[in-house]
């Protein structure tokens, strides 16, 4: 196969890998904020799940935990 | 992809907005206005806690999506810009001390609310806002192949 073409099938393949985590991002944001756009009571449930999405979030980077590798410094690829 | 990525920039740019704003109504029981067992408020709804912890939920999100698609796709990105991972790798250490910051100043602020320390969170998501910002601008400004 021709280096273009592999680096083009390549180039499709990284964003499609990215896009659930996009859409998810997305997802997460119109949950907390569409009641906040819309002037709507925001119900128990999301409050509950907002606090606890932040909680394990920060749990993640408490002292003493290993962190998440996306958020390592790790050494260039050679 | 893009168009993704601006809506995003879009979602997050108005997450400051809406923690300069107090517009949102909590039902009673919720996290951000709790109850006790009979329904009696044990403290005052604070909805712009809601937001600020709502701004910083999108905001790492935001982050944490494009810091794991660099790591999935490392030798791609290095092979189009050694730029991409250095300079994710300059704001890493920076990401991971505003979580942590904020995770003290929450503890903090849940422990006893006050003024000065809801202005804290909001002080420490502007921070994480903007190296949100600057992780986006790396990956929807990526190079293609051969520029």
């Amino acid at each position: 196969m021709a280096p273009a073409i592999l680096a083009a099938i390549q180039g499709v393949m990284a964003l499609v890998a990215a896009m659930p985590q996009i859409e998810a991002v997305g997802a997460s944001a119109k949950a907390y904020f569409t009641a906040l756009f819309e002037g709507k009571l925001i119900s128990k449930e999301v409050q509950d799940a907002l606090n606890a999405q932040v909680d394990s979030i920060l749990a993640l980077f408490k002292l003493g935990v290993t962190l998440p590798p996306e958020f390592q410094v790790q050494p260039d690829p050679q | 992809m893009k168009k993704l990525l601006t809506s995003l920039l879009l979602a997050v740019a108005m997450c400051v907005g809406f923690t300069a704003c107090n517009k949102g109504t909590l039902q009673p029981g919720g996290a951000y206005a709790p109850t006790n067992s009979v329904g009696v408020a044990t403290a005052a709804p604070d909805p712009v806690f809601y937001q600020v912890d709502a701004g910083f939920a999108l905001a790492y999100s935001a982050i944490q999506g494009v810091l794991k698609f660099e790591l999935d796709n490392r030798l791609y990105l290095w092979g189009l810009s050694p730029k991409i991972k250095k300079t994710l790798d300059s704001i890493r250490p920076d990401v991971v001390l505003a979580i942590q910051q904020y995770g003290l100043a929450r503890d903090a602020y849940k422990a006893s609310p006050t003024p000065a320390g809801l202005t804290g969170l909001q002080n420490i998501l502007a921070k994480t806002q903007q190296l949100a910002n600057t992780a986006q601008a790396v990956i929807a400004n990526l190079p293609t192949k051969g520029n």
